[in-house]
């Protein structure tokens, strides 16, 4: 499963339109009511799930900082701490999850995938929320938090899952090096 | 529909090490318990902090008066109040960490503070 080397006109248009998804579901996000700020979906997070299997690591982190800006924006807190809480739980979550989807299809799936990278975020943000916030407060939201990402992450996994195993558009981009679900 | 995947190894050991985290951090966060440790009295006269885990019976004193409070298993509460309102007085005893009450008229000020920091309300966000 290595993606293509060179970055050709259709890869740019990949991170374009992927970054993109991530902006329009950061919105919907954004929308749906939440008990607690930190408490998300991740919704955003699906257009990055499918990017591990078809962009390069430069691709790739390309479409997280849009994903990271476009939710900083949409939600109006790019120039706030909550931003920083933000920022640090995306690129954790991506970089745990690019290592792990470099694992053979074999051993695991996207839900694998999706459960170590809300791990990574959930862990991060705690860890900042941890050391600048709310000191060992922090702690008694943590089961909470924990849970809640394992729970949406499973979900984003089958999701991701799903939508790649059926997807035309999926299976053209990735071609024959694609991940197989 | 939803398509299922066949699930892998890794998903199986990456949900396992999800739930035992939860587990452990369930654990660290709810064991210590938030049981009240310690008493602040505030008052005109200065600061004073009182263990919890002895009793005693304490007087301070107030520009209306004496308002006497007593430590007693663990929890606090004003016994008596030169007030008029017994605002202090009715509100019991405290028994868990930011619990707290006062008597505005004597300046005197009670808060029970837990083992560890106050719990987390809905406001902290």
């Amino acid at each position: 499963m290595k993606p293509k080397s060179t970055p050709s006109a259709t890869d740019r248009e990949l991170v374009a339109l992927l970054g993109a998804c991530c902006i329009f579901l950061a919105l919907i996000e954004h929308m749906i009511p939440k008990p607690l700020p930190f408490l998300r979906l991740g919704l955003a997070n699906l257009p990055i799930l499918i990017a591990l299997g078809v962009l390069n690591p430069r691709q790739l982190s390309a479409v997280v900082l849009l994903k990271i800006l476009g939710q900083g924006l949409i939600n109006g807190t790019l120039f706030s701490y909550v931003f920083l809480f933000s920022a640090a739980g995306s690129l954790s979550s991506a970089v745990v999850m690019f290592a792990v989807s470099r694992l053979p299809d074999r051993v695991v799936s996207f839900v694998g995938i999706s459960i170590s990278g809300g791990l990574a975020s959930t862990v991060a943000q705690l860890g900042l929320a941890f050391l600048l916030v709310f000191g060992r407060s922090a702690l008694y939201i943590a089961p909470v938090f924990l849970a809640v990402s394992l729970l949406t992450s499973i979900a984003l996994g089958l999701i991701a899952s799903s939508f790649c195993s059926r997807s035309r558009w999926y299976s053209r981009i990735a071609g024959a090096e694609g991940r197989r679900w | 529909m939803l398509k299922l995947p066949r699930l892998r190894p890794f998903d199986y050991i990456a949900a396992a090490f999800a739930v035992a985290l939860i587990a452990a951090a369930a654990v660290s966060a709810y064991s210590s318990g938030s049981e009240a440790s310690r008493l602040k009295v505030q008052t005109a006269g200065g600061e004073f902090v009182y263990d919890l885990r002895s009793d005693a019976t304490l007087d301070f004193d107030g520009p209306i008066g004496i308002t006497r409070i007593e430590i007693k298993d663990g929890t606090a509460r004003v016994l008596s109040s030169p007030c008029r309102q017994q605002i202090c007085v009715n509100s019991g005893a405290l028994d868990s960490g930011g619990d707290w009450t006062a008597c505005l008229p004597n300046r005197v000020f009670l808060e029970v503070t837990g083992a560890d920091e106050t719990e987390v309300d809905a406001l902290s966000y």
